[in-house]
């Protein structure tokens, strides 16, 4: 005979066990939403927009000027052009590195997940310290496995707002700089004053496409979602140029007009190459002793090649400036494209849950700043074949919005205050590897949560990803990841 | 004779000088100065209070003044379990990037862009309701498991909204009948609170003191001001110069609001 209290006694633990069961599945869930990880497969990106007109007789046309332009986007800069540091398959870019630089091309850093993109797995800024001799010292805050990131100093040492680049490195040392001695920028010493922040590269995947939509286009895309913005917290503005009022688009805080401001603005301040957008070497400490060329460096060609780089078969590429081949290769190149899943080869349950997470990020709220489209004008890219307008989906409404103390930097660029930071476009996310300006982040969800903090208009739609079951948070970063 | 006329004249410009001073030292209210103290939230401007539900208290502070014209007046969590979220917020009603006419035309524009979004559900479509003697315009919505309602108010020409987001149904019904204990900002206000009725159970106006604390604010002066400044060319500077003008109409409602006690 069976005892009443022994069964009272058995259902009690099987209900306790339950109990438990049930609780630690759920901590399980909970505990299991992660970031899927860089998605694998081919690259979505890198590749020219395929409507490009082609050229006629021996002209290869747009396509060869990407071809081409690519090419100067990919090659290797030394201070005389006498070193030739480009690997297999790429070219010497010729001269004007330094006297101060972040590395020696622009490929370098925007290569993940194709050249054009942003920074990879493996941080070429190490090897670059030291290359032929330069006498420097890896800051600490650049590591191997970490970001490419360039520097800002936010305060100059009378307190006066800073704001600007200082780069890594010095060219001192180096056999094509014989008699420079400038000093290395004292990073340690501004870490522990707290005085400096990062910034990792953008992607520069379709910006052509970014730089055709309209004013009108923006600030109609920003306004349509304006009710929404306000039931979150939202509002935003959008960065302008002091120049025109235009707006600006390119860079963490849209501080920059066009592409073409983008690349001499780079080219200048990442590798220290002079160019007819921005003549003059930056740092005032450069003594003729680290002065190896006439300025500026890059510019236009008047001959029918350039003395440095061979006919690339482009006559367009080969008349025009590296600038201007840089813009072009951006200009030019296709954007992103997202996969049916967040893993590769997608399988059914995959694209199921992105397809999920695509619901999930316009009902959170995400896409009232990262919004999913936007149109060109009609006359906005004229350079293609086939004129209209064209539909693209930057995740971006290209508006700054304030980010709060978590993610303020403490830099003004234009109308851009220190906490506010452009609506990254989220195309290409898929393949990313850091996040965040500062690309502080390999992970996506930390990458989320950070977007909550005193004083950020996202805190309200983190509040909503907080309030989700585990499932719709998987859903979402899911659907980013097939970006 | 002419000393005691002197002394008169000197006793009126020493004491015109004491209130002018005394009126000076006298903060003036902004849009964004709520506050949460002794589980009340409290807005002086809007001549507003709402006492937290239980158990819960202020969340992340939201972002400063817009350049719009937006405020986050506050965000309120519950202690424990992270189960529902309440934003009060504020657009001022003549410089948004998108005007619209009164609440109930904003709720019907929310309405269109939330019927847009894939796996969104209108639960309750845009109605006016009467919550403690104020006229909201309500509209509830769900979608990926959030029920939430958005209710909208008019006071001192800004659209105040009470966002309110829940995991359940049933809890976001329970926020909605917190609102019932809304009141009022102003001690002489304090205390009064009126239960939620529907639009057909609405009392008459004349029930409630009207719902600007300064009822000299004139909307329609705001709005020739901002019709005036909307010929800067540059947003920044149109916002200047708009506030300039809005800061003397709230001077002036001060000033009277001030006499009328």
């Amino acid at each position: 005979m069976t005892n009443p209290r022994s069964v009272h006694a058995r259902i009690l633990i099987a209900v306790v066990w339950a109990a438990v069961a049930t609780a630690l599945s759920g901590s399980v869930v909970a505990q299991t939403v992660q970031d899927p990880g860089v998605r694998g497969g081919p690259p979505g990106a890198g590749g020219p927009l395929p409507n490009l007109i082609p050229g006629g007789g021996s002209q290869p046309g747009q396509p060869g000027f990407f071809q081409a332009a690519q090419v100067f986007f990919t090659s290797v800069f030394s201070v005389t052009g006498s070193i030739n540091d480009a690997p297999p398959g790429l070219t010497n870019g010729g001269p004007g590195l330094g006297p101060r630089y972040n590395l020696n091309s622009c490929a370098g850093c925007h290569a993940q997940p194709a050249f054009g993109g942003t920074s990879p797995k493996a941080n070429p800024q190490v090897a670059v310290a030291t290359l032929h001799g330069a006498r420097n010292v890896v800051p600490p805050f650049i590591t191997l496995n970490g970001p490419v990131r360039e520097a800002r100093f936010v305060r100059n040492p009378d307190g006066t707002p800073d704001g600007q680049v200082h780069e890594l490195y010095v060219i001192s040392g180096r056999p094509d700089a014989p008699g420079c001695n400038i000093q290395q920028e004292n990073f340690p010493a501004a870490l522990a004053a707290n005085n400096v922040i990062f910034r990792i590269p953008t992607p520069t995947f379709g910006l052509g496409l970014v730089e055709g939509i309209s004013d009108l286009g923006l600030t109609t895309a920003f306004n349509s979602n304006v009710a929404l913005k306000s039931q979150l917290g939202i509002s935003g503005q959008f960065n302008t140029s002091p120049n025109d009022g235009t707006i600006t688009r390119f860079g963490w805080k849209a501080q920059n007009k066009s592409l073409l401001m983008f690349s001499g603005e780079a080219y200048l301040v990442e590798m220290g190459v002079t160019n007819e957008l921005f003549p003059n070497k930056r740092d005032n400490e450069t003594t003729p002793s680290c002065q190896f060329n006439p300025l500026p460096e890059d510019m236009t060609i008047f001959g029918t090649t350039d003395p440095v780089s061979p006919p690339t078969g482009s006559t367009a590429s080969d008349f025009s400036t590296g600038i201007v081949n840089f813009a072009t290769f951006m200009r030019l190149s296709a954007p992103p494209t997202s996969a049916p899943a967040a893993v590769y080869p997608p399988t059914p349950a995959a694209t199921a849950s992105s397809s999920r997470g695509s619901v999930v990020f316009k009902n959170i709220g995400c896409q009232a700043c990262h919004v999913t489209q936007q149109t060109t004008a009609i006359n906005g890219l004229a350079f293609l074949n086939g004129s209209g307008p064209v539909t693209l989906n930057p995740f971006s409404d290209i508006a700054v919005h304030n980010m709060g103390y978590g993610l303020a930097d403490g830099i003004t660029q234009g109308n851009a205050n220190g906490q506010e930071f452009r609506s990254a476009p989220l195309w290409g996310i898929g393949q990313r590897i850091f996040f965040l300006h500062d690309g502080r982040t390999n992970d996506l969800l930390q990458a989320i949560l950070a977007h909550a903090s005193p004083q950020s208009e996202a805190n309200a739609v983190i509040n909503n990803f907080n309030l989700l079951p585990p499932q719709s948070k998987q859903d979402l970063l899911n659907f980013l990841r097939s970006l | 004779m002419r000393r005691i006329s002197y002394l008169g004249i000197l006793a009126c410009l020493v004491g015109g000088l004491a209130w002018h001073r005394g009126a000076a030292m006298v903060p003036m209210p902004h849009p964004d100065d709520g506050v949460v103290k002794n589980k009340i939230f409290t807005s002086t401007y809007f001549n507003l209070s709402y006492p937290l539900p239980s158990g819960w208290t202020e969340g992340t502070a939201g972002p400063g003044p817009s350049v719009s014209g937006y405020y986050v007046l506050t965000t309120l969590i519950p202690k424990g379990q992270f189960t529902a979220t309440i934003l009060i917020a504020a657009q001022d009603a003549f410089f948004p990037i998108e005007p619209f006419a009164d609440a109930a035309a904003m709720t019907q524009e929310f309405s269109r862009a939330m019927s847009a979004i894939d796996g969104m559900t209108i639960d309750r479509p845009p109605s006016e309701v009467q919550i403690a003697g104020r006229r909201f315009s309500r509209i509830d919505f769900s979608g990926v498991g959030l029920f939430r309602s958005t209710l909208t108010t008019e006071i001192r020409c800004h659209f105040v909204s009470f966002n309110l987001t829940a995991k359940t149904p049933e809890l976001l019904a329970d926020l909605v009948l917190g609102l019932n204990r809304l009141g009022y900002a102003r001690d002489s206000d304090i205390g009064r609170v009126d239960p939620i009725t529907s639009a057909g159970q609405s009392r008459s106006a004349g029930d409630h003191p009207r719902l600007n604390p300064y009822p000299s604010t004139d909307c329609h002066q705001h709005q020739r001001y901002r019709r005036k400044c909307a010929r800067h060319s540059r947003h920044q500077r149109a916002a200047r110069c708009y506030r300039k003008r809005a800061r003397s109409l709230e001077i002036q409602a001060a000033r009277d609001g001030g006499q009328r006690h």
